[in-house]
C-alpha cells in the first residue's frame, strides 16, 4: 500500500522533470512548472525524494488493522456515498486530462503527411500549418480550412474546443425562416422572432444591405437599406407585416443591388449566445463570448488545486498544534489557546475581503493561504480534545511505562486513534473551500479575472437572468460537486461511527 | 477644478463598500456637538487677509462698467411642461454624506442632489454656452478680463427663507480656503485661481481672477454658501455636518421627513422658489418630488423599471439597448426608447501609461502599446459598433478639438515593428515578446474591480497577445485603485477624467510641475499628471492655455498639444459615445422640439422633463386592460456632429 504510494510519487516527480526538459507539456504534470522554474524543480525533487523514502522505509507487509478494514467495508456498503466517491473520482480524473479534454489546441494534427501534437507542446506558430504571421494557430479555424480544402489534412480537437478564459468566440449568425402564417422565426426555434434582422452582401457578409425590425414574428417598424459604401438607398416603415410607407432614395441602386447576391434574412447573435451543438458551445457562452462548459471545467481544476493546497496546510498545522496542545498542556496550551481566541474573534470574511482587495493581484496560492490562516483553528479543537482523552487512557500509560518516548507515543499510539476524526472532517473542509472561494469570486474579491471561476460565472449569471444558461450551468456545477462531496462525507461519518446503528440526521 | 475628479459616472461607477461603512458609522453616532460660533473667527480671517477680502462702499464701483443681464438667450425647456407628480428613480449606493464638500463628498450622486440644482452666481446656457444669470441677475466684466462685478438678484433666497447676500459669497472663500474643510483640491483652487473678492454692499461684489480669461464671468462665478448654516463650521466640520442638509438656492431640497437614511432619498420641489418665473428656469424643475430608492443590483433595477416602478433607465449598454429591451412593455408602447446625440466634451477614457516606469519610459514601447491594443474589436464586438474610437485627448470641444489626428489602429505588424525598436524581437514560449536581457513585454493594467472593466480588459488582453504583448490585469477595490494611481505606482491604468465645457485643459494632466518636484526623480503624488509626462512643449502649451486671453489662442495651443500627445503616446485612447440613450415610461415627458439641451451628459440633468399625471393614469389603466400604444423609438440627432 505505502510502497505503491511511493512509486506513484516517484513517477510523478520524475516524469514531470523529464517531460519539462523534453519540452513536452503533459497534462497535470506540467502544473509543477506552470509557476516558476525554481518551484517546479524543488517540488519535483521533493516528490521524488519523498517517494523514494516511502518506498524504501515503509514496511513491506503492511496491513490495515481489522478495524480499519471493517470501516472501509462499511463505507463501501453505503451505496450513495460510495457511488458519489466514484463519480467524484471520475471528475477529478477528467480534470487531470486538462487540455486534452477542454482547450483550444488540437490534440492531433495531420499536416502534409506528418503528425503533430499541439496540445502537448509549446505554442506552434501559424506558419507551420500554412498560415501567416508568428501568432499562434487557431485550430478551430484550421480544422474548417482543412475540411474545405480536402487535401488529406485533418485536425482532432478536444471534446470542448475552447480555453476556459481568454478564448472568446465571435458573434454568431442564424438565419430567419418564414413559417406558418407568415411568421418569421429563427431556424429551428419555432418561436416567432422579435428583434433586428439583417440582409448582408453574400460575397462580403460584414457589409449590411438591409436592416429590418421584427415584432412577434412580423416585420414591424422602420426598415433601412444601404449600398456597399453605407449610403442609405431605401427606407420604409412596416406595421404588423404590412408595408406602411416605403421610399427608394436611390432607385437605380436598389434595383441594381436586388439582382446582386444577397444573404437571406440573418439574425446576428452577440454573446451571451445560447447552448448550441453547431458552434460547439454545449452550455452556451457568457457575455464576453467565452464558453461556459470550458469555464466550469477550468474553475473545477482551480478548485481542485486550491483544495490540495488547503488541505495539506490546514491539516498539518491543525493536527500538529492540536495534538501538541492536548499532549503537552500547561503553558503551551494556554498560549496557543489565547492565540486561537484572538484569531477566531476576527471576522474572517471581512479580513479576506480587505486583504484580497489591498494585496496586489491575490493569486490562488495567496488567497488559499489567507483562508488557511483562519481555518486551522477548527481542526485544533477536535485534535486537542481527542489527544487529551487518549492521553489519559491506560494503554498510553502502559506504553510509557514500557519506556516509549514522546514521539513514539504521539505517532504510534495517539495519532492513529484520532485519525477517524480527521477523515470525517475532510469532506466538509472540501465543501468549505469550494464555498469560500466561490463566494469570494461572486463578491468580486476573489481570484484575478484571468482565472476561470464558478463564483464569477454565478455573479454574471445573476446579472443576466435573461440568459439563463449562464447561471444554470454554474449553479448545477456547484450543486453537483457540493452534493457529491457531502454524500461522501456523510458516508464516511457513518462508516467510522463506533455506534453502528445510528443514522445521520 | 472638476477635471481633477475621475469620471465615476462611467466605468468607475460603483464606489461600493466605503459608502455603506461610512453610513453605518454615521447612524450609530448619537453624539451631541458642543455649540460653536465662528462669526468672530471668520471676521478675523477676513481681516488677516486684506488683499483677498476687501470691504468697500458702493461708490467704489467703477462707473464705466457695462452691465449685462444675459436675457437674450433662448428659453430652456418647453412651455408645455406641467408642474407636479412624483418621479421615481434609483440610486445604487447610498451617498456617504450629505455634505457638499470635505471627505467623501465627491460621490456619484452629488450631481442629482446639489450640482444640477444649486445655483452659482452665473451659469452657462446649456444650448448656446453663453453666460446666463443665476443667483446674480447682472454682471459686468472689467476691461482687464480679470475682475468681474456681480449684482445678486434682490429676490434670491435660500430654501430656508433667508436672502442670499454678498456675505454668503465671501463665506465660500472662507470655507474652501479653510483647513477644517479637509478638501485639498478646493483649497488649492480657491486660493490659487482667485486673487480677490470685494464686497460693495449686501448685493454687490466683485471677484478677481489670477489671470485674465475668456468668459471671465463664468470663471469668476462661485457658488454662495449660507453664512448662518455654516456658523458651526469648525475643526469638527466633517463629522458635525455629515448628515446636515444644506439650504439650497435651487428648486429642489432633500426632504428630511421623507428621506430614510440608507434606503431612499426624496427631493421636494420648493413651491415658492424665488427663481420660478425667471426666464431660464420657469419651464424646468417640474416634478413635485423626485424619489430615489436604493437598489444595488442593476438586474433588479431593470425589473422595477420594466414594471413601471422606476420611470427611466439608462440603456447605454448595448446589451440593454438591443436584447434586454426586447420586451412587451416596449412593444406595447408603454416604455419608449430614445437616443439623444449630445454635444458634451467626451470623457478621455483610455489606458494611461506611467512613463516613469521601466520599459514604458521608451516611446517606442508606448507607440507599440497603441498598435497592440485592439480597441476596434472592443467597439465593434463588445459595444456592437455603437461607441466611437477616441482619437485625441480633448474630444468634443467643438472647434477646440484637433480634427485631423487619428488614433493608431490595432495592427500587430506595426506593433511588432515598434516593439522591435525597443529591443523586443523574440517571442517567448508563451507567445510574449522577450528582450535579449530576458525582460518580458508584460505590463500591468490597474483598474477598479467592476464587471464591465473586467470585460474590457480581458478583451484587450486576449487581443494584445496576438502582438506579443501581455497585459496583466490588476482589479482593485475603488479606494485602493485611486490611491495607487495618485501615488503614481501603476504601470497602466484604465481611467477617464470627468470633463466640463467649454475649454480643454491640459495643465494638470501634462505639465511637468505635476510630474516631478524640482530636482526629484520620484513622481509627485496626488497630482493629475498620472502619465508622469515631461516635455518642454507640454509645459509651454498647457501653461499657455491657462494664461490665454482669447479663444483663438486656446484653440491654437490645444491643437499643438494634441500633436505632441499623439507623438509621445502617453496613453492609449479607448472609446467614447456621442449620445446617451435610455428607456422611459410614456408619462415622463420631454420637450417635443428639442427633447433635451445640447450640452448635457445625462437625460435628467437639465431638468427639462416633467411628469404627466393624466398620462400616467391612462397608461396604468391601459396596462391593466391590455390596451396598447404604438411602439416608439426616438432618435434625436439635431446635435449630431461626428
Amino acid at each position: 500500500m505505502f510502497r505503491k504510494l511511493g512509486i506513484v510519487l516517484l513517477l510523478t516527480g520524475g516524469f514531470a522533470m523529464v517531460f519539462h526538459v523534453m519540452g513536452i507539456r503533459f497534462p497535470t504534470l506540467k502544473w509543477f512548472f506552470s509557476g516558476s522554474e525554481v518551484f517546479g524543480w524543488v517540488s519535483c525533487s521533493l516528490l521524488v525524494l519523498a517517494g523514494l523514502a516511502v518506498f524504501l522505509l515503509a514496511p513491506k507487509d503492511f496491513h490495515f488493522s481489522p478495524q480499519t478494514v471493517r470501516q472501509l467495508q462499511r463505507f463501501r456498503s453505503i451505496k450513495r456515498g460510495y457511488g458519489s466517491l466514484l463519480l467524484l473520482g471520475v471528475l477529478v480524473a477528467l480534470a487531470m486530462f486538462d487540455n486534452l479534454v477542454v482547450g483550444k489546441r488540437a490534440i492531433l494534427v495531420k499536416y502534409e503527411g506528418a503528425l503533430h501534437f499541439p496540445a502537448l507542446v509549446d505554442p506552434i506558430p501559424a506558419t507551420k500549418f500554412g498560415g501567416e504571421g508568428d501568432g499562434e494557430v487557431n485550430y478551430r479555424e484550421l480544422q474548417r480550412q482543412f475540411r474545405e480544402a480536402k487535401e488529406g489534412n485533418w485536425v482532432i480537437l478536444p471534446l470542448v474546443p475552447w480555453n476556459p478564459t481568454l478564448d472568446s468566440d465571435d458573434e454568431q449568425r442564424a438565419s430567419l425562416v418564414e413559417g406558418e402564417g407568415g411568421l418569421f422565426s429563427i431556424d429551428g426555434s419555432g418561436r416567432p422572432y422579435s428583434g433586428l434582422a439583417f440582409v448582408f452582401y453574400a460575397d462580403d457578409p460584414t457589409v449590411k444591405r438591409q436592416e429590418w425590425r421584427f415584432r412577434r414574428g412580423l416585420k414591424d417598424g422602420p426598415m433601412e437599406g444601404w449600398d456597399r459604401n453605407g449610403n442609405t438607398i431605401e427606407r420604409g416603415t412596416w406595421r404588423g407585416g404590412e408595408q406602411i410607407e416605403y421610399e427608394e432614395v436611390d432607385p437605380e441602386k436598389v434595383t441594381a443591388l436586388a439582382a446582386g447576391e444577397l444573404t437571406e434574412l440573418t439574425v446576428v447573435q452577440y454573446p451571451p449566445v445560447p447552448p448550441s451543438w453547431k458552434d460547439r458551445h454545449y452550455l452556451g457562452t457568457d457575455t464576453s463570448g467565452n464558453d461556459i462548459l470550458a469555464q466550469l471545467y477550468g474553475g473545477w481544476q482551480i478548485l481542485l488545486q486550491a483544495n490540495v493546497l488547503y488541505l495539506i496546510v490546514t491539516y498539518s498545522v491543525g493536527i500538529a498544534l492540536g495534538c501538541a496542545m492536548g499532549y503537552f498542556g500547561g503553558k503551551f496550551d494556554m498560549i496557543v489557546q489565547r492565540l486561537i481566541e484572538v484569531l477566531s474573534n476576527i471576522p474572517f470574511l471581512y479580513v479576506v475581503i480587505i486583504i484580497a482587495s489591498i494585496i496586489v493581484r491575490p493569486s490562488m496560492p495567496i488567497l488559499v493561504g489567507i483562508l488557511c490562516i483562519f481555518s486551522w483553528i477548527g481542526m485544533t479543537y477536535y485534535l486537542r480534545t481527542a489527544t487529551f482523552k487518549e492521553k489519559s487512557r491506560d494503554y498510553i500509560a502502559a506504553a510509557r511505562l514500557m519506556g516509549a518516548g514522546t514521539g513514539r507515543v504521539i505517532f504510534r499510539h495517539i495519532l492513529p486513534n484520532t485519525i477517524s476524526i480527521v477523515v470525517t472532517l475532510l469532506p466538509f473542509s472540501v465543501t468549505a473551500v469550494i464555498g469560500s472561494l466561490t463566494a469570494l469570486d461572486y463578491l468580486g474579491f476573489g481570484l484575478p479575472v484571468e482565472y476561470p471561476s464558478w463564483g464569477r460565472l454565478l455573479a454574471e449569471g445573476a446579472d443576466n437572468l435573461s440568459s439563463p444558461w449562464i447561471v444554470s450551468g454554474a449553479f448545477f456545477g456547484t450543486v453537483l460537486v457540493l452534493v457529491l462531496v457531502t454524500f461522501v462525507g456523510e458516508a464516511i461519518r457513518e462508516a467510522f461511527d463506533p455506534k453502528k446503528f445510528t443514522t445521520y440526521k | 477644478m472638476s477635471d481633477r475628479i475621475p469620471d465615476f459616472r462611467g466605468i468607475l461607477r460603483p464606489l461600493a463598500g466605503a459608502a455603506v461603512l461610512c453610513l453605518l458609522a454615521g447612524c450609530t453616532e448619537v453624539e451631541e456637538y458642543p455649540p460653536y460660533d465662528n462669526t468672530a473667527e471668520v471676521q478675523a480671517y477676513y481681516e488677516s487677509n486684506p488683499d483677498f477680502f476687501t470691504f468697500a462702499s458702493p461708490e467704489d464701483i467703477p462707473s464705466d462698467l457695462v452691465w449685462e443681464a444675459g436675457l437674450d438667450q433662448p428659453e430652456i425647456g418647453s412651455e408645455q411642461a406641467k408642474k407636479g407628480g412624483v418621479m421615481n428613480l434609483e440610486i445604487q449606493n447610498f451617498p456617504p454624506t450629505f455634505r457638499t464638500f470635505g471627505p467623501d463628498s465627491n460621490h456619484g450622486f452629488r450631481d442629482q442632489f446639489y450640482d444640477n440644482i444649486d445655483m452659482s452666481l452665473v451659469g452657462l446656457h446649456p444650448d448656446t454656452m453663453e453666460v446666463i444669470p443665476g443667483v446674480a441677475s447682472e454682471w459686468a466684466v472689467a476691461p482687464d478680463n480679470q475682475t468681474v462685478y456681480f449684482r445678486i438678484d434682490p429676490e434670491a433666497r435660500w430654501s430656508h427663507g433667508k436672502p442670499i447676500t454678498a456675505d454668503d459669497c465671501l463665506m465660500t472663500f472662507y470655507l474652501f480656503q479653510s483647513d477644517y474643510a479637509n478638501a485639498p483640491f478646493y483649497k488649492q483652487y480657491y486660493s490659487n485661481e482667485f486673487s480677490n473678492i470685494t464686497k460693495y454692499d449686501d448685493r454687490t461684489i466683485s471677484i478677481r481672477l489670477v489671470t485674465p480669461k475668456p468668459k471671465a464671468a463664468y470663471y469668476a462665478s462661485i457658488l454662495p454658501h449660507p453664512v448662518d448654516f455654516y456658523r458651526e463650521f469648525g475643526p469638527d466640520y466633517p463629522q458635525r455636518y455629515q448628515w446636515r442638509i444644506k439650504p439650497v438656492s435651487g428648486a429642489f431640497l432633500i426632504d428630511e421627513e421623507r428621506t430614510r437614511k440608507g434606503r431612499s432619498i426624496t427631493l421636494r420641489r420648493l413651491e415658492d422658489w424665488w427663481a420660478r418665473d425667471n426666464r431660464y428656469f420657469k419651464n424646468r424643475f417640474n416634478p413635485d418630488y423626485i424619489h430615489y430608492r436604493l437598489i444595488r443590483s442593476s438586474e433588479k433595477i431593470f425589473e422595477l423599471f420594466r414594471n413601471g416602478e422606476i420611470d427611466l433607465y439608462s440603456l447605454n449598454d448595448p446589451r440593454f439597448w438591443y436584447e434586454k429591451t426586447e420586451i412587451d412593455p416596449v412593444y406595447d408602447g408603454y416604455i419608449r426608447k430614445a437616443v439623444f446625440y449630445n454635444d458634451y466634451p467626451r470623457v478621455p477614457r483610455g489606458l494611461y501609461i506611467n512613463c516613469s516606469k521601466p520599459i514604458l519610459d521608451d516611446v517606442n514601447v508606448r507607440v507599440g502599446l497603441q498598435y497592440a491594443t485592439n480597441v476596434e474589436k472592443l467597439i465593434s464586438f463588445d459595444f456592437r459598433g455603437d461607441y466611437k474610437r477616441t482619437n485625441i485627448y480633448s474630444e468634443g470641444y467643438g472647434k477646440f478639438s484637433e480634427p485631423t489626428l487619428r488614433a493608431r489602429p490595432f495592427d500587430p505588424a506595426k506593433a511588432r515593428e515598434a516593439f522591435a525598436k525597443a529591443g523586443f524581437v523574440k517571442r517567448g514560449n508563451d507567445g510574449v515578446l522577450v528582450r535579449d536581457d530576458g525582460t518580458r513585454l508584460s505590463v500591468t493594467v490597474s483598474t477598479q474591480q467592476d464587471p464591465l472593466t473586467n470585460r474590457i480588459l480581458l478583451r484587450l488582453k486576449e487581443e494584445a497577445l496576438k502582438a506579443g504583448l501581455e497585459y496583466e490585469i490588476e482589479a482593485l477595490d475603488g479606494t485602493a485603485f485611486f490611491q495607487k494611481v495618485m501615488d503614481k505606482n501603476h504601470e497602466l491604468c484604465l481611467w477617464g477624467w470627468g470633463v466640463t465645457p467649454p475649454y480643454p485643459r491640459y495643465f494638470q494632466g501634462f505639465h511637468s510641475s505635476n510630474a516631478y518636484d524640482e530636482g526629484s526623480t520620484t513622481p509627485k503624488p496626488n497630482t493629475n499628471n498620472i502619465t508622469v509626462s515631461v516635455d518642454p512643449r507640454f509645459d509651454e502649451f498647457s501653461l499657455g492655455i491657462r494664461r490665454a486671453t482669447t479663444e483663438e489662442e486656446i484653440k491654437d495651443l490645444s491643437w499643438k498639444m494634441e500633436h505632441v500627445i499623439h507623438e509621445l503616446a502617453p496613453w492609449v485612447p479607448l472609446y467614447h459615445r456621442d449620445y446617451y440613450r435610455f428607456g422611459y415610461w410614456r408619462w415622463l415627458k420631454f420637450p417635443e422640439d428639442t427633447f433635451n439641451v445640447r450640452v448635457s451628459y445625462e437625460p435628467t440633468e437639465a431638468h427639462v422633463h416633467w411628469i404627466d399625471t393624466e398620462v400616467k393614469v391612462e397608461t396604468l389603466e391601459a396596462k391593466r386592460t391590455g390596451e396598447t400604444f404604438p411602439e416608439v423609438l426616438e432618435i434625436h440627432d439635431n446635435y449630431r456632429n461626428e
